[in-house]
């Protein structure tokens, strides 16, 4: 392997290193199960690397986010083709226990963890929830400017909109979650 | 206010919203951390395999011979007969004139070739009586 094979793939290995555990938190709030969460987290990375991996690296984040978000929704579309099957299957009577998060399960781990962490949690709770209630565009604009910090043109690319359209949704989402939320969250 | 005229209060919030969610990352439990990094490892092993790229690369030119080792493969297996043309036929037919034996025969049964170029049906009944 060259040098600059290997320069490139610790450059990579560092660059998933720094995103891969805020992609599982912002793929779990999507999809709402932590093992579907990582699959795809898992597939968003091996395709970014297998195929973007020559790429200038201050171009992965947009990318490897816009696979990602493409990820999700591959994974949303199937659940719900799923759900109307199942819908069907059993006479209009879907599982809706496969949809709604065991509120336990979804917690962030607590181990050992201070009042402060439970605190915490709970804020992580009532946030996703608000997040779950606002429109899709709203939420993914919110989540990737807030919670991953790319700037709005990278956010743009990764959601394949406007750079204007971006600063509109995520003007919303901050406005509607704060309304929701109310001034003395958390 | 616009999308652009973000207050302090926004920002305050986007602050609080971000400490949040930094603190739910940072409370993924060691499983959850192994298998993220599991993950990377397949990620970057894909990453390092290249020469698994060139196969696709050369898919059009192994369709390609393929392609052309079936054609070399059917050219050789069908009949000769059927690449003959109208020269052939008439080589055969000159070939057919020119044998005496073909000749001696037509002088020793006569109506028995009449009666074959007729095109009489084989069950017509009228074949005349076998001479041979």
């Amino acid at each position: 392997m060259t040098e600059g094979v290997l320069d490139q793939s610790r450059e990579l290995d560092r660059f998933l290193a720094d995103v891969e555990r805020r992609a599982l938190r912002i793929a779990e709030i999507a999809v709402r199960d932590r093992d579907d969460a990582l699959d795809i987290v898992q597939d968003a990375m091996i395709q970014l690397a297998s195929r973007y991996a020559g790429r200038p690296a201050d171009e992965w984040r947009a990318l490897f986010y816009r696979i990602l978000r493409n990820r999700i929704f591959d994974w949303q579309r199937r659940r719900k083709v799923r759900g109307r099957v199942i819908a069907w299957w059993t006479g209009g009577v879907a599982d809706e226990g496969d949809e709604a998060p065991d509120p336990i399960e979804a917690a962030p781990s607590l181990a050992g963890g201070p009042d402060a962490r439970l605190e915490s949690a709970e804020a992580m709770q009532q946030l996703e929830a608000a997040l779950g209630r606002l429109p899709a565009r709203q939420a993914e604009a919110f989540m990737l400017r807030s919670f991953e910090g790319l700037d709005v043109a990278e956010t743009a690319l990764a959601m394949g909109c406007s750079e204007g359209s971006v600063k509109t949704h995520h003007f919303r989402a901050t406005q509607a979650l704060r309304a929701e939320l109310g001034e003395h969250w958390p | 206010m616009s999308a652009g005229e973000r207050n302090d209060a926004d920002q305050a919030f986007e602050a609080k919203a971000t400490a949040v969610f930094e603190s739910s990352v940072s409370g993924l439990d060691g499983a959850t951390r192994s298998r993220l990094n599991q993950a990377r490892q397949r990620a970057l092993q894909s990453a390092a395999r290249p020469a698994l790229r060139w196969p696709r690369m050369l898919l059009p030119a192994g369709a390609m011979a393929t392609v052309a080792a079936l054609g070399f493969a059917v050219f050789l297996a069908v009949p000769l007969a059927s690449h003959r043309g109208p020269d052939a036929a008439a080589v055969e037919d000159a070939e057919i004139l020119t044998a005496s034996e073909g000749l001696d025969l037509y002088a020793e049964d006569p109506e028995f070739f009449e009666w074959a170029g007729s095109g009489a049906p084989a069950d017509a009944g009228s074949a005349p009586a076998d001479h041979g």
